[in-house]
């Protein structure tokens, strides 16, 4: 089933919708989940979590690519679930002060956060855009769907240490991006 | 901020980048490489070459003007060609007393001299020319001297010889030299004003 007519059935809020999105996704989603969080109970639940995401988020939202609009759900709940096991396992003062600073009203600051976020938005997307195809499949596979190095070069048909040396020049090149732009 | 924050920040920044970018490294996958392209076409290569080798070693005398014979002639070929132009120059008996240019072919009893006003230059050309072996010098079909008024005789395949002291006459036993090509450009220069 193509992407658009899964998002109908989402639309529709039909039952089918979940099951046609995994049944293409499923895999994609399940792999990528694993080698984020690299636990498979956690990595399913964060998939399941995905799904409910998606569910939730259809409509308002129209995906035109869905397996992107996925993924992007699934790697930001996975961030904040390894961010939740990180804290939880350093433990002591410096937890209970990591939960008191959710307590602080935001003010300015968030502001400046979302203008940063935006300008950082802005600038990856620019990155993206001056790279040739390859690398940026390259860059993409590696630092957004958590890609090792040798699926990556199966996946381009280069060399491992081929794989390794075009990461290591965009990693300079976003650097050197960043620092232009003042960002981070 | 501490740099593992910065890159939290960035990596979770990845999230928000325009979703025609994710389709892409979603959906990409390599080309296939065809491993047999690379055999097959240093085979298809080889196999021009040696194509157009054949065609070039059969056809060429076809298509190609026949190659004059332009290799220059030796001094024996120059003087025969010029035999009936130097016809007026054979004689039964050799008078020495002037500078001359003496030859004789092998085949004939006479020989053809060729008086010179200035032997001087042909002096100088001889013994440039590269040695010849004895076997090669005994089968010459040409001899050929350089006799001046003074006695001195450059004889046979002129190689310069202060022993010499007459026709035939032999006694330096050193490797004989062709005659230079400067010697035989000389020569035919000189025969051309006959």
């Amino acid at each position: 089933m193509d992407d658009a007519s899964i998002v109908a059935l989402y639309w529709q809020r039909s039952p089918h919708a979940t099951e046609e999105t995994a049944r293409k996704y499923g895999i994609m989603l399940r792999g990528m989940a694993y080698r984020l969080l690299r636990n498979p109970q956690d990595s399913e639940e964060c998939v399941n979590d995905t799904y409910f995401a998606a569910w939730n988020g259809m409509p308002t939202d129209r995906p035109e690519h869905l397996g992107a609009y996925l993924a992007r759900i699934l790697r930001n709940l996975s961030i904040d679930r390894l961010r939740r096991d990180h804290r939880a396992k350093r433990g002591g003062a410096e937890l209970l002060i990591e939960e008191l600073t959710e307590c602080i009203p935001s003010r300015e600051g968030d502001v400046e956060a979302t203008l940063e976020n935006e300008r950082l938005k802005e600038a990856l997307n620019r990155f993206l855009a001056s790279l040739d195809r390859e690398r940026r499949v390259v860059f993409l596979r590696r630092y957004f769907y958590g890609d090792p190095i040798n699926e990556i070069a199966a996946r381009m048909g280069w060399s491992e240490s081929r794989v390794k040396t075009a990461l290591f020049r965009l990693r300079a090149g976003l650097r050197a991006l960043l620092e232009k732009a003042e960002l981070l | 901020m501490k740099n593992r924050e910065k890159a939290e920040i960035l990596f979770r920044g990845l999230s928000d980048i325009d979703d025609g970018f994710l389709a892409e490294a979603e959906a990409y996958s390599a080309p296939r490489r065809r491993r047999f392209l690379l055999p097959a076409g240093i085979a298809a290569a080889l196999l021009l070459c040696f194509s157009a080798a054949l065609m070039l070693r059969f056809l060429s005398p076809l298509l190609l003007p026949k190659k004059e014979n332009t290799e220059p002639q030796g001094l024996e070929q120059t003087l025969l060609s010029h035999r009936e132009q130097t016809a007026s120059l054979y004689t039964e008996q050799v008078e020495f007393g002037g500078d001359m240019l003496v030859w004789q072919f092998g085949d004939e009893e006479g020989y053809y001299v060729l008086p010179l006003d200035d032997p001087e230059p042909f002096l100088r050309l001889t013994g440039g020319g590269s040695p010849v072996s004895p076997e090669q010098s005994l089968s010459s079909e040409l001899k050929i001297w350089l006799c001046t008024r003074e006695g001195l005789v450059v004889s046979p395949q002129l190689l310069p010889s202060a022993g010499n002291t007459a026709c035939r006459t032999l006694f330096d036993y050193r490797s004989e030299l062709e005659p230079s090509p400067d010697f035989v450009n000389r020569l035919l220069h000189r025969l051309s004003r006959l």
